[in-house]
């Protein structure tokens, strides 16, 4: 499996695609056979893995966005993001 | 009470024409001489769908790449904002049709193979070279960067390879492999015993799936489908009638499943005459079976009905000869001996020249 190593930048899979679900207003990741429901907070760093940002500036960009997080972002975003990666669907650039 | 709920995903199936006879096809086996829908049916069922609420759509058959107007329509799901699924068996896919599939966004390309090596498959699909040619098109496909998945139907004649076919697969750079053990409906139901694997064979195969579905996490995603025949509870199928997901068919009949079209009995819709939303709504087929009203015991009863939904109609109508039963493959089912008969039968011929091959459509 490839692993995250610090230098290299989180990119959605290309077999999976983000979007807003019309009918429930959910942000929705799409792939394959399934559709995964996600919250707010899910969709915005997905939204940011798309091979230009490395998880640190995820990270960062998420702490000016949203200042009132708090340092909890350092934590929970690597482990979203390897949580999706575990689905087979992060590559890593 | 509203049982409705909204569908995820619509499987089209835009044609039953296929240069391939694999015998184990869920196409229905009697021939239909309706005509297949225009595209701009197509277009219209389409977008109808993503105003329904459909998210995914995966365009199959048939072989979909019998349609010229295939590309097209891929290139409306894509706009409607669709997650587009080709479910093909790769012959067809010229360079020209690849390329403009990668171009349009294609979100994923399943490919089917009969077997790992190229003699046995392609004496199961009936076809001389098929193998190689699907090979090519997966090449292609893996050039222009479009996400892979393979589908592998098994039986008694390859799910000993599992091995294998799981090899083979990580070898072509699939990012997901379906090791779809045969339900018998269609052509399958016609070929039953020559197909029915053994119960060694099952456990065995479940341990190879279960080996490399860990090894290769992250990786490739392997789904293995436990055939339900050898299971004690049905399988909850789709989710429940008309909860989740609808299939069109070629002349344009909307169903629950591919195979229900073949339950005698009950009279399903067409998109020519009606809205997809009014039928996925308001017809009787959609509704006969949803919730738990229509069912009688055992399944009225048990503590497993929201669970599994009482199985099958489909197999309940083939194998109990009424889609309202219990699914045979219960181990509560008054009917479950004929799914034990089945499994518990030898062959009386055991080569795969013996397989009755689908034919196509007149």
């Amino acid at each position: 499996m490839d692993s995250p190593a610090a230098n290299k930048r989180p990119c959605l899979a290309k077999r999976a695609r983000l979007r807003i679900d019309p009918v429930s207003g959910n942000p929705v990741l799409m792939h394959q056979e399934a559709v995964l429901v996600l919250n707010r907070s899910g969709y915005e760093i997905l939204r940011l893995c798309d091979g230009t940002h490395s998880l640190s500036e995820v990270i960062q960009e998420l702490q000016i966005r949203y200042p009132e997080a708090g340092p909890i972002l350092t934590r929970e975003v690597p482990e979203y993001v390897e949580a999706i990666n575990q689905k087979g669907l992060i590559e890593w650039i | 009470m509203d049982l409705v709920e909204r569908p995820y995903a619509m499987l089209a199936e835009l044609t039953y024409r296929c240069p391939l006879h694999c015998p184990y096809c869920s196409n229905p086996v009697r021939s239909a001489n309706q005509g297949e829908l225009d595209t701009e049916q197509w277009a219209r069922v389409i977008r109808e769908a993503a105003t329904l609420g459909v998210l995914q759509i995966g365009f199959s058959g048939g072989e979909p790449l019998q349609r010229n107007d295939l590309e097209a329509l891929i290139g409306i799901a894509r706009d409607a904002g669709l997650y587009t699924n080709l479910i093909t068996s790769g012959l067809g896919l010229t360079e020209t049709r690849a390329k403009l599939l990668a171009g349009i966004g294609l979100d994923n390309i399943q490919v089917s193979f009969q077997a790992a090596e190229g003699e046995l498959a392609d004496s199961i699909a009936g076809v001389r070279h098929a193998h190689a040619r699907k090979l090519q098109a997966v090449r292609l496909v893996r050039k222009l960067g479009v996400a892979l998945s393979l589908n592998v139907v098994l039986h008694r004649f390859n799910i000993g390879q599992l091995a294998p076919i799981v090899d083979f697969a990580e070898s072509l750079g699939a990012t997901r492999l379906e090791l779809a053990n045969t339900q018998f409906y269609g052509w399958a139901f016609r070929n039953r015993s020559l197909l029915m694997p053994t119960r060694d064979q099952v456990d065995a195969a479940a341990q190879v799936a279960l080996a490399a579905r860990k090894r290769l996490k992250g990786v490739m995603e392997i789904v293995y489908v436990l055939p339900d025949y050898f299971a004690a509870r049905p399988k909850p199928c789709l989710n429940g009638w008309g909860r989740k997901y609808l299939t069109v068919n070629p002349h344009g009949v909307v169903l629950p499943c591919p195979t229900a079209w073949e339950i005698r009995g009950l009279v399903f819709e067409s998109i020519r005459k009606k809205s997809l939303a009014w039928i996925w709504k308001e017809s009787e087929s959609f509704n006969r079976f949803r919730g738990t009203e229509w069912m009688s015991e055992p399944c009225r009863s048990c503590p497993q009905r929201e669970i599994d939904f009482g199985g099958c109609r489909c197999q309940a109508a083939l194998l109990a000869g009424d889609p309202a039963q219990t699914d045979p493959v219960c181990e509560f089912s008054p009917h479950h001996l004929l799914v034990h008969e089945a499994i518990a039968r030898e062959p009386e011929k055991s080569a795969v020249t013996d397989l009755l091959f689908r034919q196509n459509p007149l």
